[in-house]
């Protein structure tokens, strides 16, 4: 079954993850993964993390809206710490929406050498959303020229974040969006105080399909 | 600050092989990847003439380290020993290989580290309070910084002792820090053996200060990418020798090419086998080697000599540089009495240093020559 982005009139006001049009929406909740440790790119990690936890967060509650210009797709979850910077020994957390630009772009190793993904990245230290695109683990890269709009916000132990983009967008590399359209999306957290950090992370294991309404 | 250079093609880089990954499957999933590039360029640092006065580490900051969020990093420093180093307790951290197993490391702290500190200068030196208020650190007191521990040493008088260290990135054959990285953005330049990081493709993992067991990496919390030492790589490529080794006064640190045989660095690390690796357990193979310190004799109890014990006990000097420290000292020793009967050593020779510029070949070149030190840091 497919997660729905509802038809609003102005999906710009629900850039800030507080918004009362958020209410509005129905919500979807998505469980999570720890990222396989042996898929780690780097030997260090592989053998540093084999009896660690990896992917803290285990949940999160998803909502999705467009208004034919702007999709917004708002993430939840339960986070004791709020971990906004880069501390001692600390990270800052992070949420993506993986989209593939490929119809088999691999979920779990965020593409492939032939198939990329395309990111929505958000983290607490940044004040801007980043674009990214990926083919395989590690290669996740920043694109400047799509701006991606991330915001998000920690009350009572719970971040909310939200991460948008125009429906239009140039380039190949971007996910290709429009009313009616179904796109495949995946969500993965990074969990700061757990330093979790590159493909250390949750991941939500398959592709969930997002249906655009018309 | 220039960047690091793009990774060469193939970031393996270099002459990447591994000597014993042919022989199976299993123990080329265990053995560090390793780095021979034919010109590795390496260091020696003689401990015997080292005075702690820190220019080396003054020469490296005004160069590579003034730029936001670089404060507080001194890819360069020197500390007293026996001390806890820099950053604090340093030796403590992890990282590095155990046969050729990475070890888990400890991220350094800000405040390990130390330094970096704001003054109070304007209250001292322009609010006419300069005989009230000293000079002093604002914000939270330090706890730490580098060479924190200076001249405190260890022992009793009258055989107290200490001797100073320098210490930078070691450039390592098999740099951990490398290995540890998740997205292939750091690399080992064929050329001179440099390991250095594409910052464009660093996102601040922090996997190789981890890594590091030297704790010689530093993170810029203002571009959020981690930072170290760079061998002065464009001074390389000029023919001059990184700032650390062409200011020091003492005239003490050795540069050029490990393989060259006919020079100095091969000589004292191969042929006479008295330049050796801090720590060398730590399993990376540092191209930074050092020349431990002699000392004089303990005194006893009635004040005469005990011509049988040196001051630095052997047992610490090990620790630091291994086993093969007695051989090293034994050399020196019987060199240090061929000359005292009248012979010639070739070695202690090597060591004075009689025309400095010997020090550096084929790294001699004047820094004014090319445009001066800050021109070619630049390029």
């Amino acid at each position: 079954m497919s997660m729905r982005a509802k038809r609003v009139t102005n999906a710009t006001a629900l850039l800030d993850p507080n918004a009362k049009g958020w209410e509005k929406i129905d919500r979807e909740v998505v469980d999570l993964a720890g990222m396989p440790v042996h898929l780690q790119t780097s030997r260090y990690v592989r053998t540093v993390w084999a009896d660690k936890l990896v992917g803290k967060v285990r949940a999160i509650s998803v909502r999705a809206a467009h208004d034919g210009e702007r999709l917004a797709i708002r993430l939840e979850w339960n986070d004791d710490t709020e971990n906004k910077e880069f501390a001692e020994r600390q990270f800052p957390d992070a949420a993506a929406v993986v989209f593939p630009t490929n119809g088999d772009a691999p979920l779990v190793t965020l593409g492939a050498p032939d198939a990329k993904v395309n990111a929505w990245y958000w983290r607490a230290d940044l004040e801007e959303g980043e674009n990214l695109v990926a083919q395989g683990l590690g290669t996740d890269t920043p694109t400047k020229d799509t701006p991606i709009a991330g915001r998000g916000v920690w009350n009572d132990s719970r971040w909310s974040v939200v991460v948008s983009r125009e429906l239009k967008a140039k380039g190949a590399d971007n996910v290709k969006l429009a009313p009616g359209k179904t796109v495949k999306a995946g969500f993965t957290v990074w969990e700061g105080s757990n330093r979790e950090r590159g493909d250390l992370r949750s991941y939500s294991r398959q592709w969930r399909e997002l249906a655009l309404e018309p | 600050m220039p960047k690091n250079g793009k990774a060469p093609a193939g970031k393996a880089a270099g002459k990447a092989s591994d000597g014993k990954a042919s022989s199976g499957k299993a123990l080329a999933a265990r053995a560090a990847i390793t780095h021979r590039p034919e010109n590795q360029v390496a260091m020696v640092f003689d401990l015997n003439k080292c005075i702690g006065c820190q220019t080396c580490s003054v020469a490296c900051k005004t160069l590579w380290t003034r730029d936001e969020g670089t404060d507080y990093q001194w890819w360069m420093t020197v500390n007293t020993q026996p001390g806890k180093g820099a950053p604090k307790d340093y030796e403590q951290m992890g990282g590095g290989y155990r046969e050729g197993v990475p070890q888990e490391g400890i991220l350094p702290t800000r405040e390990e580290f130390g330094g970096g500190w704001d003054f109070n200068y304007d209250e001292v030196f322009y609010q006419g309070k300069g005989n009230t208020v000293h000079l002093q650190p604002l914000g939270k007191k330090p706890t730490w910084g580098p060479n924190w521990d200076e001249d405190q040493g260890a022992g009793e008088y009258p055989n107290a002792y200490y001797f100073y260290m320098p210490r930078l990135c070691n450039h390592c054959t098999r740099p951990s820090c490398l290995e540890a990285c998740p997205r292939s953005a750091m690399y080992k330049r064929p050329q001179d053996g440099a390991v250095l990081r594409d910052e464009e493709n660093c996102r601040g993992l922090q996997f190789c200060a981890e890594a590091c067991p030297y704790k010689k990496i530093y993170f810029n919390y203002v571009k959020k990418v981690s930072q170290h030492c760079i061998m002065c790589f464009p001074r390389l490529e000029e023919g001059v020798a990184p700032a650390c080794a062409r200011q020091c006064p003492g005239r003490l640190v050795f540069v050029g090419h490990l393989n060259d045989v006919d020079r100095p660095i091969h000589k004292l690390v191969y042929d006479w086998e008295v330049a050796l690796p801090l720590h060398p357990e730590y399993g990376t193979e540092p191209n930074i080697f050092y020349i431990p310190p002699m000392s004089p004799y303990r005194l006893k109890e009635d004040g005469s000599l005990d011509t049988e014990t040196p001051r630095i006990p052997m047992e610490y000097l090990e620790r630091l540089f291994g086993p093969r420290v007695h051989k090293a000292m034994n050399t020196m020793q019987s060199e240090l009495a061929k000359v005292r009967s009248g012979g010639k050593s070739e070695l202690l020779d090597t060591l004075i240093v009689y025309r400095w510029h010997t020090l550096f070949e084929p790294f001699s070149r004047d820094p004014v020559e090319v445009g001066g030190p800050k021109a070619i840091a630049k390029r």
